[in-house]
Parts: structure tokens; C-alpha cells; sequence
């Protein structure tokens, strides 16, 4: 299914639910797709905040690069991340997933 | 991290103004070097090093002190480390009050007496990595070794208006700390059992970095949970848990009975 994002009413440093499994995020660095399942204990990472580069998990402050999905922790799976295709300024399409 | 940062009271040369009423209206304060000037630490640390000595050799409890608690999970057995902290836990608890009525007395407080947990939790959070690696063996030991999610105290066990005073006995910093949420500061939350709820906004949460000594004063009532040690250091805390008024139950069944201290 594809999904259309409007970023208008994203500031940046915030992070807003898209689909009852995505979430974006407006950090520094631009505008990012990724799951909202945390993959340390399964938190709501819309629930999360943005830390410089960072978007980290509010339950137990696991951080991540919202571009790759990338954390700190070998023991635990990369965050699940989505391309983003900009259609217009403020204006976002992604292919979400059926799962 | 947060834009809410935390008091820091009191090096080890100046005096200490906190007072435990504000800090049971939700003030969040380390006292810095507090174990350190009532010659707790000392105390706490040598008894640690024993009890590893006990536990795995004497040579791994020389290492430790060589290297520093901080290194625990490089030098000491995952078995033997599960076992300190039952046994740490057992050697303090009835040290807890003498301990607490001590750092109590440094502090202003609202009235002559205090109630005091005869209990001391012990919290060994090592790197996330080497916990998964022998995850089964420290299975229902949240907040003490493994993360734990956020929560009030009284939801499972303690007091309402229960203060806790989390003791760092090894270094703790960003990545390994407890997490507090002011945000959410007597601000109601649906709950699942005995932590939030999932999906509601928690807020910004506080960090804290201490060195070995330092107190970090909270309520019991502030939403926190365990920071996921994405270290490469084991942190090594001690905690305690007092009230200024006569402790009135929270749910379920309390861990600890709490005892009169006329200070």
C-alpha cells in the first residue's frame, strides 16, 4: 500500500505515527521513514524523541540512525527503515510493507 | 540530553542543600560524593570485592579492583555475578537503615524522623551485548540487571511517596543510567500490569552521570525505567529506599518493611 506523508506539521526534532506500523521523523539531517516497533523491547518509537542525529526510544533510550536503522547493540536488530520518495517540498510517498 | 537537566548538589567541598520534602514534590537531585564523606563506599566496594573473591577467585576480585567495577563483566563469570547480587543484596539490607539515616542526616528534612527500607537493591546492568549472551540466567532480575520498563514504584511494591536514593557505587554515565521522565510528573498513565502503558508520550527522559559516591535522590512516584547499557561498562548501583511520612502501601506485596529512624 502506498502511503502519501504530509511533512508540513513535522518540525524538526519531532517524530509523528503515519500507519499503525510507521513512523516519520524530522531530525537536522531531513525527513525519515522507520518502523515503530522498537527492537529491543518493542516500545512505540513514535513515542520516541529526537537527540541531535538521533532518534531514541523513550522507554529505554536506545538510539538510532533514522537513515539506516542502525544501533549500537550486536545483540539486537537494526531498526527497520523505509525510502522515502519526495514528491514536493513537504510532500512524502512510501510503499508500505504487507505484513 | 534533556533540556530539563538535573540539580547537582554538593561536591565533596560544599555543603549540600537538598531538602527531602522537594525532593517527594519531584525535585531530582545527585549529591555528589555523599557515600564517599560518610566513608560508606569504602565499605560498600571492599565488601563487593569479597564477595567476588567468594564468588569466583581471589584473583578476579584483585582485577576488579585493578580495573574497576566498571569492568565486572570482562573479569567475573556471568553465574558469579547473578550470585552478588543476591548476596550483595543480602550483606547491605540490614545496613540500609544505618546507611540511609546517615546520607539522611547531610540533608534537610522536613520533620525529626524518617522511615527507611530494610532493604538495599543492588543493580549490576551490564553491556547489552554480554547480557544477551546469558540472558536466561538473569530472567526476571528487571531493574537489577536487566532493563526495566517505565514505571511508578507503588505500582508493585513500594510505598506511596517512597524517595529513592540510587547510589552509584562504579562510575555510571549516558547510556547506562537510570532514566526519569519529568515530563510526565503526576500526570495520570494507563498502565499494563506494573509499567506504562505502550504508545503514551513519555516525554524527554533525564539521564544521569555520576561518579562512585554520588546519590542520586528521585521520587518513587516519577516515571522511570533502566537506560539499555549500549556501553562498553558495567554499571554498579546501589539503592534505598526511605519516606518522610509513615509509608503508606502501594499495590501488591511490599519487598521491603520500612523502620522508624529519629534522626
Amino acid at each position: 500500500m502506498t502511503l502519501r506523508i504530509d511533512t508540513s506539521a513535522l518540525p524538526v526534532d519531532t517524530i509523528r505515527p503515519v500507519s499503525p506500523t510507521i513512523c516519520v521523523a524530522r531530525t537536522c539531517e531531513g525527513v525519515f521513514a522507520f518502523a515503530r516497533s522498537c527492537p529491543h523491547a518493542g516500545a512505540d518509537l513514535s513515542t520516541g524523541y529526537v537527540h541531535g542525529r538521533q532518534v531514541r526510544c523513550a522507554w529505554h533510550n536506545l538510539p538510532f540512525d533514522p537513515a539506516t536503522g542502525r544501533q549500537p547493540c550486536r545483540s539486537l536488530a537494526d531498526l527497520r527503515v523505509f525510502p522515502l520518495k519526495q514528491l514536493g517540498p513537504e510532500l512524502f510517498e512510501l510503499e508500505e510493507p504487507n505484513e | 540530553m534533556a533540556e530539563l537537566t538535573p540539580a547537582y548538589l554538593g561536591s565533596s567541598t560544599q555543603p549540600v542543600d537538598l531538602s527531602l520534602d522537594e525532593v517527594e514534590d519531584g525535585r531530582i537531585a545527585v549529591v555528589q560524593g555523599a557515600l564517599e564523606r560518610l566513608g560508606v563506599l569504602e565499605e560498600i566496594r571492599c565488601a563487593a570485592l569479597e564477595a567476588i573473591s567468594v564468588l569466583s577467585s581471589a584473583t578476579i576480585a584483585q582485577a576488579v579492583q585493578e580495573h574497576g567495577f566498571e569492568r565486572i563483566h570482562d573479569l567475573v563469570p556471568p553465574a558469579a555475578v547473578r550470585d552478588l547480587l543476591r548476596l550483595l543484596a543480602l550483606a547491605f539490607s540490614p545496613l540500609a537503615v544505618p546507611i540511609v539515616s546517615l546520607l539522611a542526616k547531610t540533608l534537610r528534612t522536613p520533620s525529626d524522623e524518617l522511615f527507611v527500607a530494610q532493604q538495599a537493591w543492588v543493580r549490576i546492568m551490564m553491556p547489552e551485548d554480554i547480557l544477551a549472551l546469558n540472558r536466561p540466567m538473569f530472567d526476571g532480575q528487571l531493574g537489577h540487571a536487566v532493563a526495566h520498563n517505565p514505571h511508578r514504584d507503588p505500582w508493585f511494591s513500594q510505598s506511596i511517596d517512597t524517595i529513592n536514593a540510587w547510589a552509584a557505587i562504579g562510575p555510571v554515565s549516558h547510556g547506562n543510567s537510570v532514566l526519569v521522565y519529568p515530563d510526565v510528573w503526576r500526570q495520570p498513565m494507563e498502565r499494563a500490569g506494573q509499567t506504562v502503558a505502550p504508545g503514551q508520550p513519555l516525554g524527554v527522559p533525564v539521564s544521569f552521570e555520576m561518579a562512585p559516591g554520588d546519590v542520586l535522590f528521585f521520587s518513587g512516584e516519577h516515571v522511570h525505567s533502566s537506560e539499555i547499557n549500549v556501553t562498553t561498562k558495567t554499571r554498579f548501583v546501589m539503592s534505598f529506599r526511605l519516606t518522610i511520612r509513615p509509608p503508606r502501601p502501594g499495590e501488591g506485596r511490599s519487598e521491603a518493611e520500612f523502620h522508624r529512624v529519629a534522626l
